[in-house]
């Protein structure tokens, strides 16, 4: 990596992690390796969102041009929002694209996140089935993302009985919990849809 | 330095050497040895002191008028220190004010500018206005 980058990061790593950011923000980032070219990110779900309680964890990748290109930053915790792939975690935010300026760092951009985590933006969707259900069905939608910050990200609300039991007799008949919840949650938990989908 | 100012304000004095007693006067020692010694400069005193200053070390600090107390928002460096690409700060990194009044070191955003991103045209990366050089 340049010297200009890695210099950077450094100031950046401490900014995030004295800041006292963690109990205020509920953002952290941890290194996972000496030439700071691999991050990963932690956001708590922010408050009265359907992400409250839960923790998630981002991967971040720094390229070699940084900062005069976007990090690639991806949530390695499954989320059900518009704005990010409930397969792959890979986010739709400007600031990360054509939006992307030299002077956010990697503080501004886990606030961004935590940012668009409170509000979705179902125009521009990542994932455009979620984006439908959050439009759609609010009430789905928010069930549904509480259910997967309760399944994936540690959250510590009840999970949702009705919701668990239909993903159980997916079980039943074979299939993964994490394909049965996905598959169930694109199809707002009609069960008969769902397997109709998994096996034909 | 033309853009730069001194802070008379923040001259200090500093390695005084050490200071030896002889009767009622204080003497500053100069510590390097190959100089003819300096007459020395009396300082006047309402006490019985009488001190004799012989070798000053005057230290100053420097500041970009451009800059102001923040750092450079793309290698985050305080404006006097160099970017990351310098070794040296002062003239040969020296920054550089846009129309919308955001200061940064030339080099870091030359580096933005060149970025394929931002072809053809650039924005400041603080407020996003075109970028465009203020005319000193």
């Amino acid at each position: 990596m340049s010297n200009i980058a890695l210099n950077r990061l450094q100031r950046e790593c401490k900014e995030v992690v004295t800041n006292s950011e963690i109990s205020e923000t509920g953002i952290m980032i941890e290194i996972l390796n000496e030439n700071l070219t691999e991050i990963k990110g932690h956001i708590r779900g922010p408050p009265d969102t359907p992400y409250a309680g839960g923790m998630f964890d981002l991967d971040i990748k720094i390229p070699e041009q940084y900062p005069f290109s976007p990090p690639n930053v991806k949530f390695c915790t499954k989320i059900w929002h518009p704005n990010v792939s409930s397969q792959t975690g890979v986010i739709c935010l400007d600031i990360l694209k054509d939006q992307w300026a030299a002077s956010l760092t990697l503080r501004t951009v886990l606030l961004s996140i935590q940012a668009l985590m409170c509000t979705p933006e179902p125009k521009d969707p990542q994932d455009a089935v979620v984006a439908k259900q959050y439009m759609d069905k609010p009430a789905v939608f928010k069930a549904t993302a509480e259910f997967w910050t309760v399944k994936f990200a540690k959250g510590h609300l009840d999970v949702n009985k009705e919701y668990q039991t239909r993903v159980d007799k997916l079980k039943d008949m074979g299939v993964r919990e994490e394909e049965a919840i996905s598959v169930l949650s694109c199809n707002n938990w009609d069960i008969n849809r769902a397997t109709v989908y998994i096996f034909s | 330095m033309e853009q730069m100012q001194v802070d008379e304000s923040v001259m200090k004095v500093e390695e005084p050497g050490h200071v030896t007693i002889s009767n009622d006067s204080y003497e500053m020692e100069t510590t390097t040895g190959t100089q003819p010694p300096h007459p020395g400069v009396h300082l006047e005193s309402k006490t019985r002191l009488q001190i004799v200053v012989k070798k000053l070390h005057v230290c100053g600090e420097w500041k970009w008028l451009q800059g102001g107390e923040d750092t450079c928002g793309i290698c985050r460096m305080e404006f006097e220190s160099a970017c990351n690409i310098c070794k040296f700060p002062g003239d040969d990194c020296p920054l550089v004010l846009g129309t919308c009044r955001h200061a940064f070191h030339r080099h870091c955003i030359e580096k933005w500018i060149a970025a394929p991103t931002n072809q053809p045209k650039a924005q400041c990366p603080l407020c996003r206005q075109d970028w465009q050089v203020a005319e000193p």
